[in-house]
């Protein structure tokens, strides 16, 4: 049976990475992060895992043990934050390029300068050309089954890509909550020990891992990588599926939308911030506004095709960044969605909107102002409407 | 919902009591949330969160601006914080102190307030002045919005039995005013 | 084992043709080790002259007849480390983890990760063959090139006279770690130099740290043919001294009881040329400290011992 208990969202990625019986964790500790390995060293301490933890002297150390495991077959996790991740940029490439599955929680934390310890994306938008697979939740729930989930994906032959399951920090790796613990029994039915087949440092099958590699073949691995990534598109999106018929939640797989389907405009968002933006429909609809909300669940691979989809039929739409794009003075999730609509030769009105940086909060009011701003824009449709700061 | 904001000093264990709010919430098949505002950690300086209350999931992952309740573990915190900021009408008041009603400067909005002497009987059932089991027990007196003898449990299991004294010692030494 | 059988019984686990240069220590090096560890090992080759030279190739055709990865410069002891604890939970004891890394990936870039690794007491093998500098990109200075050298990045002109600081004594600071075992190797002398990697590969109580010296003809400057006797020159005048650490004690294993002057040594390397007979006597003096050192350390009474 399922148990119900009270947790944050740092003890959530425990538990979520727990249940999916780790060989090897290495991490080090960082704000706000740090319960994350404490609580998996508790679990170690008790004796309710028996995953091997490596105590490492850096996060580069941390990313690079798990790499050494995975690469002699190991499953593997990690955890960290902005200078964690920024420090262990090195091998974190090298997971992706070299295929490796994995699962590394991200509470997600502001990039120094200035210098902050308070929550952000910033970090994880920073590598979203590293090669992962991001996903990005709403709640605690959300972080302990995407992990589960993360390992199924990381681990689906069409993919062999590493998963960061990237939740906001402070917002949620401190918030306490309800969350259901599922089974260990059916955990393990659904996600079966990794089997390393593709690249292994074994002396009964001795191989060269990584040899100097000349540029037509590297090409060959980058168009690999990336149809890789575009498979992920669907196998994300079934992973959900089973995981509903196994544990009775549904997460959308690559978007899920919110009242959209009679809505006139849109707001997209990413993380925590979501829930203050159903609130906000909700409120929109409660005066007749007709407004719905696209929670963008999956930055990388991006999920291009059901983003237009579900844009269809809106006459403006708003996105809700917890980053910037330095180049072009917007979020950055922003100019994703812009992509998406221009490859198919579609422009809608938009605005970007900047909010919840370096801890700062974004609230309902906010919401509330930016689905009005939207409207607004429907009204009177332009396409150069100016970068909104939520401050 | 309902949304509560508490107000401490490092040291004083705000987490933890909040911490045992929404385990009692929960443990009753209700929903909560808490989140710290998180600062450096250090004992004495003032910190504080937001508490929210439901029958139903929480969406809400922000910060809490227009309080129903609000809960202060220590009353120095009055003249060096703005405690009361954006409090709703009819707000409820939980204050560690020993002055009297008529001794405190209260905003209008403030209709329910329950006084607790949480560091003396800390000081009493514990010998340390950490007054949170105290005041959890208060908070139950006070708003009625979670069960005695579910928070008792809880502090028992994860404090040990002399918290667990000072919460129902807090509940029953909470003295209740309706101001309007 | 005798060094006759070493060479008779055991395999080259090397392909021939490795495209190191004539009169490579460091290749030399690479054959005998893997000689006495043997084909259940799993190497850790990080950006360096071995590398660079296609150790990490394609099996059995060019490269490395055992698994063989390329560490990043900087993380060969924490990968190795990575991977040696997933084959202790798998209970494949016997599969020896090794890396075999230049000084650059060891006493740089690499070192915070391999005071980890040892720290923790990590079970790997990590050999560092120290030819002094970053020798497959031109003869760049590390940490671990001799004062005077004359390198790309400390190059003799009207204002230099090369590195002006000593070399990191890399082997007397991985002992100061509690490594489980270190030593100090020499290619000239071939029986220490087994008999230290066959105790390094039993050693299952922590880390072990080897130090390589490897005499590199190109960046040095000397014949490809002299390598072997500027090995041997190094350790008879005490530049590189040979001894080993384990168990807290420091042992020597070679006496040299008539030391050469460091001149004879200086004289016959390019990259000191330049050198001063002052300059030479201030290296002279180094090595003198450095000596004495090292004789206190190998006469500390065994109740020092931790």
């Amino acid at each position: 049976m399922a148990r119900i208990e009270a947790l944050t969202g740092n003890e959530s990625a425990a538990r979520g990475a727990a249940l999916c019986r780790p060989d090897i964790i290495a991490a080090y500790p960082i704000t706000p992060q740090s319960s994350v390995v404490e609580n998996l060293a508790r679990m170690r301490a008790n004796g309710e895992i028996d995953a091997e933890m490596v105590e490492v002297e850096s996060e580069h150390s941390a990313m690079s043990v798990v790499q050494g495991a995975a690469l002699a077959g190991a499953r593997t996790f990690t955890a960290t934050s902005a200078q964690g991740l920024a420090l262990m940029y090195e091998p974190y490439f090298r997971m992706s390029t070299l295929r490796l599955p994995m699962v590394m929680a991200l509470a997600g934390r502001e990039m120094t300068s200035p210098e902050t310890i308070w929550g952000g994306q910033q970090d994880s938008i920073s590598v979203r050309e590293a090669g992962w697979i991001q996903f990005y939740v709403e709640d605690n729930q959300e972080i302990l089954d995407i992990i589960i989930q993360g390992y199924k994906v990381a681990e689906n032959e069409q993919v062999l890509l590493p998963v960061n399951v990237c939740y906001d920090g402070f917002y949620l790796s401190h918030l306490i909550e309800r969350v259901e613990i599922p089974d260990q029994e059916l955990v393990d039915q659904f996600l079966p020990p990794r089997r390393a087949e593709h690249v292994i440092l074994d002396p009964q099958r001795p191989m060269a891992v990584d040899p100097m590699t000349p540029g037509h073949l590297l090409m060959k691995y980058r168009r690999d990588h990336l149809e890789a990534m575009q498979a992920a598109l669907a196998v994300i999106d079934a992973v959900d599926a089973e995981f509903g018929r196994f544990f009775g939640r549904r997460y959308g797989g690559t978007i899920e939308t919110y009242r959209l389907d009679d809505a006139e405009v849109a707001l997209i968002t990413i993380g925590s911030t979501t829930g203050a933006g159903k609130e906000a429909v909700d409120h929109c609809r409660a005066q007749g506004k007709k407004v719905g909300l696209i929670k963008v669940r999956v930055l990388r691979p991006f999920p291009e095709q059901r983003i237009r989809q579900a844009l269809r039929n809106v006459r403006a739409f708003g996105v809700i960044d917890r980053s910037v794009s330095f180049g072009w003075n917007t979020g950055a999730l922003y100019q994703e969605v812009l992509a998406a609509l221009g490859r198919s030769g579609w422009a809608l009105p938009s605005i970007s909107f900047i909010g919840g940086l370096g801890g700062a909060d974004i609230t309902l009011d906010h919401m509330l102002a930016a689905a009005e701003q939207v409207l607004a824009l429907a009204e009177n449709p332009r396409y150069d409407s100016p970068t909104i700061w939520l401050d | 919902m309902l949304e509560v904001r508490l107000h401490g000093r490092g040291g004083q264990g705000l987490v933890k009591a909040a911490h045992i709010i929404v385990k009692a919430a929960v443990e009753k098949g209700k929903y909560a949330t808490f989140i710290p505002f998180f600062g450096v950690e250090r004992k004495g300086s003032p910190v504080y969160g937001f508490l929210r209350l439901d029958d139903k999931p929480i969406r809400l992952k922000t910060q809490v601006y227009n309080p129903d309740c609000l809960v202060v573990f220590d009353d120095t915190l009055l003249e060096e914080v703005e405690v009361f900021e954006g409090i709703k009408d009819n707000a409820v008041l939980l204050l560690n102190t020993n002055r009297m009603l008529s001794e405190l400067a209260l905003p209008a909005e403030v209709a329910t307030v329950g006084l607790v002497n949480a560091t003396d009987i800390a000081l009493q059932q514990l010998g340390r002045n950490i007054p949170n089991t105290t005041l959890l027990g208060a908070f139950c007196r006070v708003t009625g919005w979670i069960d005695l003898d579910i928070v008792q449990k809880l502090v028992a299991a994860e404090f040990g039995p002399e918290n667990a004294a000072a919460c129902a010692a807090g509940y029953a030494a909470t003295t209740l005013v309706q101001v309007r | 084992m005798k060094l006759s059988d070493v060479f008779w019984e055991t395999e080259d686990l090397v392909s021939p043709g490795l495209s190191a240069c004539p009169g490579c220590a460091a290749e030399l090096s690479l054959r005998t080790v893997l000689r006495i560890l043997g084909p259940d090992t799993i190497l850790g080759i990080p950006p360096g002259c071995m590398a660079g030279a296609g150790a990490v190739g394609w099996n059995r055709l060019s490269g490395v007849k055992v698994p063989v990865t390329i560490p990043l410069l900087d993380n060969t002891a924490s990968l190795l480390s990575g991977i040696r604890r997933y084959y202790l939970r798998q209970g494949r004891k016997n599969v020896k983890v090794v890396a075999f890394a230049g000084d650059g990936a060891t006493a740089d870039a690499g070192f915070q990760a391999l005071s980890g690794a040892a720290e923790r007491g990590e079970n790997i093998i990590y050999i560092c063959y120290d030819n002094e500098g970053y020798m497959n990109t031109g003869f760049q200075r590390s940490s671990t090139t001799s004062k005077g050298s004359n390198t790309s990045t400390t190059p003799v002109g009207q204002l230099s006279q090369g590195k002006t600081q000593h070399k990191k004594d890399m082997p007397l600071l991985m002992a100061l770690h509690d490594a489980a075992y270190v030593a100090t190797i020499s290619p000239a002398y071939t029986q220490d130099f087994v008999s230290k990697v066959e105790k390094a590969a039993v050693v299952r109580n922590g880390l072990v740290y080897l130090h390589v010296f490897s005499p590199c003809p190109t960046g040095w400057h000397f014949p490809p043919e002299d390598t072997i006797s500027i090995a041997r020159l190094a350790v008879q005048t005490n530049f590189f001294p040979l001894w080993e650490y384990e168990n807290g004690r420091f042992r020597q294993t070679l006496a040299v009881s008539q030391p050469k002057p460091l001149a004879e040594l200086i004289r016959r390397l390019g990259k000191f040329h330049h050198l001063t007979e002052a300059e030479i006597a201030d290296m002279q003096d180094w090595v003198n400290h450095k000596t004495e050192l090292l004789t206190r350390l190998f006469a500390a009474r065994e109740d020092l011992a931790p």
